[in-house]
């Protein structure tokens, strides 16, 4: 009976909802909408941060720094042996940085080296290209080549087939500082998701860099560990640290700390201040139940005679309120759904977004499901608050109230 | 032996309106049998509506009690005056006060609704009570659809429905034409008689009164013990 009379009294005869429940749901559901869109901006960009670290980064490195490994294998045994979580792929890499000399240009770089049978196990390197369609590192180590970040391409005015010089010094006892140079052959282009990652990022098979870095046969800088979920990475690190096991790791969340943290701290930033909108909204709700109230006086009264106890009045407008609340809701989940498709595909020009500043290159709204439950249940919570008021009123008012001033 | 259903003894209502304590009833004395009917009479502004209002347990006496069957239902809680209004009472307003976004036959139905009775056997006992009331062809319109007698005869309906024991109406016809006042006077009379219930009616219509058992006379709060009948 509640619902029944609650559903009908929020709309028309003509089967609309009223002015009042209107107004509410517009400002509720405006509210929401924002808020699921600038949550899905956040998400967004922690995606694309996310799946750009782990394209490049992978979940974890292992190094003995400042010492080489010289045989993967046997860490790789060590590792499964002292590790909680053995189920993981590896692959070893070169990393140091070096100079990039071309046309009369300078920039620093880092190189690294993968190699060409294992890197697809534990890096998404190959999701990266953008020209030519594939990455292929065995012809980086036939044909001496390398991919080069398309920061680099930009700076250098470069085209696949260009030849660049890579200088690395070295500081040696006897000769004092010296370097060595050796000419590459690009291969192709990456964007690596990230403006830094794009303008200092260079890629080859990893025999060219141990010749390049004066590494021994099978020496490598460290390890790349890929896990079944990246959180395993985190667990792995700890207990490295944990278990004194004699190396350093770095996971993907280690690169990109501060960053990482920021992100999530902002995330309950903006979500607290944008459900200030959907409080907004509810204000309305709450002051459109409130006239309800009053409108209604009689026939609240009449009910009262009729034998309905004042719970089940104030229940009525608590149920209006979430009505409202659920209605509104569906509508900001679908309003803000256009909107993120919106301002895709506007992001998508690449025109909004400047990558020095944002330090991303590309941008897609993501709506998250468990964002949406919490919005959902944050909005339930506003709208639940905002009837209260109009509720209690409802229940101190005596049934002859209503009776009165006709 | 009197078979007494309601009765209310040294009923006082007073308000306070700017700041002005404003003595409504001093000091009342009421009661009814079973299957009487009483009709209250008196000018404006004389409590009548107020002293309708506590009987029926819509508001509170400022002293005094009422009892309902022997029992002083004055101190009862919020929820089992709500009850007792539902299963033993039926009111009829001077304005009607249909719900307006609701059909005819849906008003009736909001006694039993409220009772929690299904909704297919509250439709059956609406529609039979309207189709008494020679409104059959009006069961689904609004009340904005109805002329003043026609919603009138809703609000009797909607007071019988549930069978209740005693039927409390306040000016039910102080809103009609004289054509329709006759006719919802003679309406209101049958229903009462044919439901059985026991009826308190406040009305100035002196003649309308003349229908009733008994008509008391309300004056200032007090009872005008000249024209006791």
């Amino acid at each position: 009976m509640i619902l029944w009379y609650a559903l009908r009294t929020l709309k028309t005869s003509k089967g609309l909802f009223n002015l009042s429940t209107l107004l509410s749901l517009i400002s509720l559901s405006l509210g929401i909408a924002t808020l699921i869109t600038v949550m899905a901006l956040v998400s967004g960009y922690e995606k694309a941060l996310k799946s750009s670290v782990f394209d490049v980064v992978g979940h974890i490195l292992i190094t003995k720094s400042p010492i080489p490994i010289y045989s993967a294998k046997e860490e790789v045994a060590e590792l499964k042996k002292k590790l909680s979580t053995k189920d993981f792929e590896y692959s070893p890499y070169v990393q140091k940085e070096a100079l990039i000399v071309s046309r009369g240009k300078i920039q620093g770089v880092l190189v690294e080296g993968l190699d060409f049978k294992t890197f697809k196990e534990v890096s998404g390197m190959g999701n990266r290209i953008i020209r030519p369609d594939t990455l292929d590192l065995k012809k980086a180590l036939d044909e001496q080549g390398v991919y080069l970040g398309k920061g680099l391409q930009d700076q250098f005015d470069l085209k696949v087939g260009d030849k660049i010089n890579i200088v690395v010094p070295f500081s040696d006892f006897s000769f004092g500082i010296r370097r060595t140079v050796k000419n590459f052959k690009v291969l192709g282009f990456l964007d690596l998701g990230k403006y830094e990652y794009n303008n200092r990022y260079v890629l080859t098979e990893i025999q060219n860099t141990r010749q390049l870095f004066e590494f021994t046969e099978s020496a490598s800088s460290g390890l790349r560990l890929k896990f079944k979920d990246p959180k395993l990475a985190l667990k792995a690190q700890n207990e490295i640290i944990e278990k004194n096991m004699p190396y350093s790791s770095q996971t993907w969340k280690d690169t990109n700390l501060s960053l990482f943290e920021a992100i999530k701290i902002e995330r309950v930033i903006i979500f607290l201040i944008l459900c200030i909108m959907v409080i907004i909204g509810a204000f309305n709700l709450s002051t459109g139940l409130f006239l309800s109230v009053y409108k209604k006086t009689a026939d609240i009264s009449v009910l009262r005679s009729l034998g309905l106890r004042a719970q089940s009045v104030a229940l009525i407008f608590v149920v209006q309120g979430m009505i409202i609340g659920v209605v509104g809701f569906i509508l900001g989940s679908v309003l803000g759904y256009v909107m993120i498709q919106v301002l895709n595909l506007v992001l998508s020009s690449g025109l909004f977004l400047p990558p020095e500043v944002y330090k991303l290159n590309s941008l897609v709204l993501e709506m998250r499901f468990f964002d949406l439950i919490f919005i959902f249940i944050a909005s339930m919570v506003i709208c639940f608050l905002s009837t209260i008021s109009p509720a209690r009123r409802n229940f101190r008012l005596r049934p002859a109230e209503g009776l009165k001033y006709d | 032996m009197t078979d007494v259903l309601l009765k209310a003894t040294g009923i006082k209502k007073s308000f306070t309106r700017d700041r002005e304590q404003l003595q409504i009833l001093h000091g009342l004395d009421f009661e009814i049998q079973k299957g009487e009917s009483v009709a209250i009479v008196g000018g404006s502004g004389a409590g009548k509506s107020t002293l309708l209002q506590i009987l029926g347990t819509l508001d509170a006496p400022s002293e005094g009690d009422v009892f309902f069957k022997n029992q002083n239902v004055t101190h009862w809680t919020d929820q089992k005056l709500a009850d007792f209004r539902n299963q033993n009472l039926g009111f009829v307003f001077q304005f009607h006060h249909l719900l307006q976004e609701f059909s005819a036959v849906e008003n009736v139905m909001f006694p039993c609704l409220i009772q929690k009775m299904p909704k297919d056997l509250a439709r059956e006992k609406a529609t039979y009570v309207l189709t008494q009331l020679g409104l059959k062809d009006r069961l689904e319109h609004f009340p904005s659809q109805l002329s003043g007698g026609e919603q009138q005869r809703v609000a009797i309906a909607r007071s019988v429905v549930l069978k209740p024991a005693l039927i409390l109406a306040d000016e039910p016809t102080g809103n009609l034409d004289a054509k329709n006042t006759k006719q919802i006077q003679k309406i209101f009379l049958e229903m009462v008689d044919k439901f059985e219930a026991s009826v308190v009616v406040v009305t100035h219509d002196r003649e309308f009164a003349s229908g009733f058992d008994r008509i008391l006379e309300l004056k200032d709060g007090l009872w005008d013990q000249l024209t006791f009948a």
